[in-house]
């Protein structure tokens, strides 16, 4: 391909990013005039003056912003006072992904983001609105492969999306939202009344009724923002790419080269895993930075089909029937001792601190802890078969990750001096994304086997894709 | 140097135990000199363990290396799989002459601290050259 003009984006682009900076600004604003008393009158000059001051904003970034192609990168130019210039090698992309807001869907454009190895979320090249050709083009000219019919499609029903929503609730999303709706509170009452919201809680009581009502205000927030987000959930792939599409007011479309895909992670969570169900997440290096939600290959399947739905989707990851080993019955008091001693000693100090009544909680979180434990250890395992190695582990998630041996960055196999009487050892593997997983007290003869197993590494590149 | 970067800790807990002893009747002074014992015998303990186990092993395809002091980990980080290698010195491994290497995958950073300079050069080098071949990210 010949050498490119800089170019800019389409000038929906203006609106966008006025529109991105104007609600802050605005909010912001607004604030300001009540928390000092002002008329709606002022205001309101003050909300417009911000909108004014954004739409300016607006422009300015946009006429600062190019980006053009030459024969090996993308460059990015953006930037008013300190312009700053990336140049994205075309060989390092890793996927590109759009994502279609409201705003976007109105002008007819799309965002597009260009995912780069590595790359922190905000070293990634993101073209607020481009045009549906501009973007096919700059695609094809990123080495992504056109859309063809899809050969496998996966789609989350209703039914299915409302049950994620319930059982796999967003809670980070959630938490910040409520701490965020707490600050802004704290800071408008205490401004006004003079004392903040948590001095009007005296009794234990009320500060319970609080905290309950803080974690269903959450709950719910989770649940609409799970909605929100996985809304029209769509997996697909053809011989080549992995696709993606979710979202109700911003349609995302994640593209990935399958062969960029390390490995797949089946989340059983602990609302999920009692009732038989689980989340896939996948693991690349493109999308390794992203929260959860950015990493979902679906947002629940049934635990029992979940092997079968990756291997539909990522046929790199299909497996023949087999099970994990398993760490030996003598392992077992590792798993089970230390929450069991953790809870115990949770509890008592929660006894001496607090409660002096509360001391068969002690006994509770103990028996609490040794079944955390005693599901930790039915879970463990490892597993290599052919070019895919299966590890499970529990945290508070149980968490089956199956990676494909010749993309994983390192493994490791650790062992304490009380392990090692036991004959007992730990392996861990460690994919693109700087997550992993490890299976612990194996057999230590096991562990061995599937260490050296993972080094040979030369032999399954030579044969494998 | 391996001494002084626990040295920190060991000192905490000295200072820790001496808030303690000062301030809350409760905590007998046996106590005190125990924890005090136990901050500098595992300091040292500790340091001159992890000092001893320390290895690494650049081999044809991969970097091998062993460390811990209470759990022994052996990693194997695949040289296709290495970005690049960062050594790192400061004013305090100045004062020793030695550097650390940092060698960065996709998935973070593995480091080998307490190199001298000239092996570390060394190292880096001899990974610079086999990460010559083309490899797919």
């Amino acid at each position: 391909m010949t050498s490119d003009v800089p170019r800019r984006m389409h000038h929906a682009a203006i609106v966008v990013e006025a529109v991105g900076s104007a609600v802050q600004l605005a909010a912001g604003l607004v604030l300001v005039a009540i928390v000092r008393g002002g008329t709606p009158g002022t205001a309101a000059a003050l909300a417009l003056a911000g909108i004014v001051a954004s739409a300016v904003v607006g422009y300015v970034r946009w006429r600062a912003t190019t980006y053009w192609l030459d024969d090996v990168a993308l460059h990015y130019r953006s930037g008013v006072f300190t312009p700053d210039e990336r140049v994205v090698p075309r060989a390092r992309v890793q996927a590109v992904d759009t994502a279609t807001g409201p705003l976007q869907r109105m002008f007819g454009v799309v965002e597009l983001r260009v995912q780069v190895p590595g790359a922190a979320d905000e070293d990634e090249v993101v073209l607020a609105a481009v045009t549906h050709e501009e973007a096919a083009r700059l695609r094809r000219a990123l080495g992504q492969p056109e859309p063809a019919a899809p050969d496998e499609r996966v789609a989350l029903r209703v039914r299915h999306l409302l049950l994620a929503a319930i059982t796999g609730p967003q809670i980070s999303a959630a938490v910040s939202a409520v701490a965020g709706l707490y600050a802004v509170a704290d800071n408008v009452i205490d401004v006004q009344g003079g004392e903040g919201l948590l001095a009007g809680l005296d009794t234990p009581r009320e500060i319970a009724v609080a905290a309950a009502l803080a974690l269903a205000g959450g709950y719910v927030l989770s649940f609409l923002a799970a909605i929100v987000v996985f809304a029209g959930f769509v997996a697909e792939r053809d011989a080549q790419v992995l696709r993606i599409r979710r979202g109700l007011l911003a349609r995302r479309a994640l593209s990935i080269p399958l062969q960029r895909v390390d490995g797949v992670v089946i989340v059983e969570g602990l609302l999920r895993g009692p009732l038989g169900l689980a989340a896939l997440r996948l693991e690349s290096v493109a999308h390794g930075k992203e929260r959860t939600v950015g990493r979902t290959l679906l947002p629940l399947v049934r635990r029992r089909d979940a092997e079968a739905v990756v291997a539909r989707l990522v046929p790199a990851l299909a497996l023949e029937p087999g099970a994990l080993e398993h760490p030996p019955p003598r392992a077992l008091r590792r798993f089970v001792l230390p929450p069991s001693v953790g809870g115990a000693v949770a509890g008592a100090a929660a006894a001496l601190a607090l409660l002096p009544a509360a001391w068969p909680g002690a006994a509770a979180l103990a028996a609490a802890g040794a079944l955390i434990g005693l599901r930790a250890y039915r879970a463990a395992g490892i597993r290599l078969a052919g070019d895919v190695v299966v590890v499970r582990e529990t945290r508070l998630a149980r968490r089956t990750l199956l990676a494909r041996r010749h993309r994983l960055q390192q493994h490791a196999v650790a062992r304490t001096p009380l392990q090692r009487r036991a004959a007992l050892a730990d392996v861990s593997v460690t994919v693109g994304s700087g997550g992993g997983g490890k299976a612990r007290h194996l057999e230590s003869a096991t562990a061995e086997a599937a260490f050296a197993a993972l080094r040979q590494r030369a032999l399954v590149r030579a044969n494998g894709p | 140097m391996w001494l002084s970067e626990s040295f920190g800790t060991c000192l905490v807990l000295i200072a820790v135990a001496g808030t303690l002893t000062a301030n809350a009747a409760w905590f007998p002074l046996v106590l005190a000199i125990a924890v005090v014992a136990a901050a500098v015998l595992s300091t040292f303990g500790l340091s001159i363990v992890r000092y001893r186990r320390w290895r690494w092993e650049l081999q044809e395809e991969e970097l091998d290396l062993l460390h811990g002091a209470w759990r022994v980990v052996r990693t194997i980080v695949p040289v296709t799989r290495i970005q690049h290698v960062s050594v790192e010195r400061t004013g305090w491994t100045d004062v020793f002459g030695l550097v650390r290497l940092h060698v960065h995958t996709a998935a973070g950073k593995t480091t080998i601290p307490g190199l001298q300079r000239p092996q570390a050069d060394d190292l880096r080098d001899r990974i610079l050259a086999k990460l010559r071949t083309p490899d797919d990210l």
